[in-house]
């Protein structure tokens, strides 16, 4: 349906912004304005806030990261002289002295003079320290006189049963040999044998023991 | 401008507000998650900040832990040789072999040495000759050297007797001997660790103490004491030493014999010097000592040709004359030597007075003998109180001496004419001197008294009667 207004101008109803644009322009607007209030609060107050709250974390960090750099420095500079300490205290308590293990080898051989229980010699000697899991070794050519085998066997019983030359020791081997004959010599008969004498790893000797 | 509608307008008014509130809305959400990263952000630099603070909080114990590990390495690795001190480990085997007595024939380095690490390895390899004792000697200096060698292995192979050669046979030996250095410049930078000097100073307790847990051991070989070489077949020869007939061999119950006779000697040298120990009399003192003296020189004698001649071949037999005869006798020896340090002020004054006694009563051999016991004990410091008397003692078996001497000259005093004033004549040998004239080289005539004449011999005046 179409209005026509026929009222002169002077007589016809003023023109107004009606109510309803009115208010819907006036919500448009307090809700934009709402919204905006309420990012710019989020972003200044809440965001704002909580970046200063970050870099200065950061920079509390960036501080505390010299210190921390020192640590570690530290720390790896400890954990490096604690390698070099042990490897000096395991080259150190690996070292067998031979000398100590040969003096009480000669003592037991020798036997105080005493060749009713066994008279025993060398022709050669072969000793080798070993390596990580593998003791010392000692490997001879030995002889032991008469042909009697039980003098051999008291020579390797007092090798084992000397507790202080024996405690480092892992084995020694079991008895036997070849009778042979030396006609120069008084008593010509003597069994030769070899002699294996293997010692436990450095770790596992009696020293190394105590210590841990 | 274009009229629109109230509804258009009402329809373009709301479609803005929404819009631009979603717009608003949108930059809330998207500010909500830059908030989010934020606080992801700043979880995490916690995280990193709690991290740092307790490693920062731990730094004053890291550096008292590397303090002490630092320290302690310092002095660990002085038991390894600087780069430098390797130049010189020629020096030292060879010094070693000449102490020892082996006879080093060749001594190669090893590989090895070159190494970025903290140690480098070095290795030599030695060949040589020499008895047992000589080796056992060689390598303990090794062993017990101010600095970390060890010895990695080593070959023994038995030398033979040659013919009539006597005493300990030379064996031929190969050895390997390991040594380390430190090489400081290894690895990162030490971390400088502010006022050092007096944090290692209120650490130093705990540095000893972890210090404790490395110790090098050490061993000091003794010799041969008295045994055999092990690497020497020890049975006798059927034929003797020199294998060309029965001699050089004594029979066991001949050894044992000479055995039992030294050691009722050895056991005499004992009892006499207990006895010297316990009397009180001075001279008695001396007089068994000289006497033990006496024995011991003579035993020593009878040890030295034993063992020069091997004439103790059993090995029982040699064993106990090695410990209870020359080893018994080398240890009073040794405590003689201790003792000789000098007499007591008491018995030095006893000794002067019986010297002093024996040259006025004339028994000048008496007075030479008891010098020549205590003569060794007479040696002092030069501001001991006691030299002056020794000094005297010495001055009185000077004049006995000169006395003795006096005494083998042939004076011949027939008379004399004293003279109130001027030189009185006395009749010597058949010619007259008067006081004053020389009779011989260093011999004067002093004065001359009725019944007697005054010399001066030597220095020293001694009184003859006339005949």
């Amino acid at each position: 349906m179409i209005k026509i207004n026929l009222l002169p101008q002077e007589y016809r109803k003023k023109e107004r912004t009606s109510f309803k644009v009115f208010g819907s322009l006036l919500l448009s607007l307090i809700v934009v304005c709402a919204s905006f209030v309420y990012f710019g609060h989020v972003y200044l107050n809440e965001f704002k806030v909580i970046e200063a709250k970050r870099v200065s974390k950061e920079e509390k960090l960036k501080n505390l990261e010299v210190w921390a750099k020192r640590d570690d420095a530290l720390v790896s500079e400890r954990k490096e002289y604690e390698k070099r300490s042990k490897t000096i205290q395991k080259i150190a308590n690996s070292r067998l002295l031979w000398t100590k293990t040969l003096d009480q080898f000669i003592d037991i051989t020798f036997n105080e003079g005493n060749t009713e229980r066994h008279w025993v010699w060398f022709s050669n000697l072969s000793a080798n320290t070993g390596s990580g899991r593998r003791g010392p070794t000692m490997t001879l050519a030995a002889k032991v006189a008469t042909g009697q085998f039980s003098r051999q066997a008291n020579y390797l019983d007092d090798l084992k049963n000397d507790k202080e030359f024996f405690k480092d020791f892992l084995s020694v081997n079991a008895p036997g040999g070849r009778v042979v004959m030396t006609e120069k010599k008084e008593p010509q008969a003597a069994i030769s044998f070899k002699l294996d004498l293997r010692m436990k790893p450095s770790s596992l000797w009696a020293k190394n023991q105590k210590k841990k | 401008m274009v009229n629109l509608s109230e509804n258009k307008l009402i329809l373009i008014f709301a479609l803005s507000g929404v819009v631009l509130s979603g717009l608003a809305f949108g930059g809330v959400y998207w500010t909500r998650g830059k908030i989010d990263d934020e606080k992801g952000l700043i979880e995490n630099l916690e995280t990193k900040i709690k991290k740092a603070s307790a490693k920062k909080a731990r730094i004053p114990k890291d550096e008292e832990a590397v303090i002490v590990l630092r320290e302690n390495l310092r002095e660990y690795v002085k038991i390894l040789p600087e780069a430098a001190e390797l130049n010189d480990l020629a020096r030292t085997v060879t010094s070693f072999a000449k102490s020892s007595g082996v006879a080093l024939k060749t001594m190669t380095p090893g590989k090895g040495g070159k190494s970025k690490g903290a140690f480098s390895k070095y290795t030599y390899k030695m060949n040589f000759t020499g008895t047992l004792w000589q080796f056992m000697k060689f390598m303990n200096a090794f062993e017990s050297y101010k600095r970390f060698v060890r010895v990695t292995n080593f070959r023994l192979t038995a030398g033979k007797r040659g013919k009539g050669v006597l005493g300990d046979i030379n064996h031929q030996y190969s050895m390997t001997i390991e040594t380390f250095v430190y090489n400081k410049k290894a690895g990162k930078k030490p971390v400088p660790i502010p006022d050092y000097a007096r944090k290692k100073a209120r650490l130093r307790e705990k540095i000893f103490k972890e210090r404790a847990s490395i110790n090098i051991d050490e061993y000091v070989f003794k010799g041969k004491r008295s045994r055999r070489d092990i690497f020497v077949d020890p049975r006798p020869d059927v034929l003797g030493v020199d294998g060309e007939g029965a001699v050089g061999r004594l029979p066991r119950k001949e050894q044992e014999e000479i055995l039992k006779g030294l050691l009722a000697q050895v056991a005499q040298i004992r009892d006499l010097k207990k006895r010297a120990r316990e009397t009180k009399v001075v001279l008695e003192r001396f007089e068994f000592s000289r006497k033990a003296s006496k024995l011991l020189a003579k035993v020593k004698e009878k040890i030295l040709e034993i063992q020069e001649k091997e004439l103790l071949t059993d090995q029982s037999i040699s064993y106990r004359f090695q410990r209870e005869v020359r080893d018994t006798i080398e240890a009073m020896e040794k405590k003689g030597e201790e003792k000789t340090s000098g007499l007591r002020m008491d018995e030095l004054n006893t000794i002067r007075r019986y010297l002093e006694d024996a040259l006025i009563d004339g028994r000048l051999d008496d007075a030479v003998d008891k010098f020549s016991e205590v003569e060794q004990h007479l040696v002092f410091p030069r501001k001991d109180p006691r030299k002056g008397v020794a000094e005297r003692i010495r001055t009185l078996y000077k004049k006995a001496r000169v006395g003795q001497e006096f005494s083998r000259l042939k004076l011949d005093i027939t008379g004399t004419i004293v003279l109130g004033k001027g030189l009185s004549t006395a009749i010597i040998n058949g010619k007259t001197f008067q006081e004053g004239d020389p009779i011989d080289a260093d011999l004067f005539l002093k004065k001359v008294g009725e019944e007697w004449c005054e010399f001066l011999f030597k220095g020293v005046a001694i009184r003859k009667r006339v005949r």
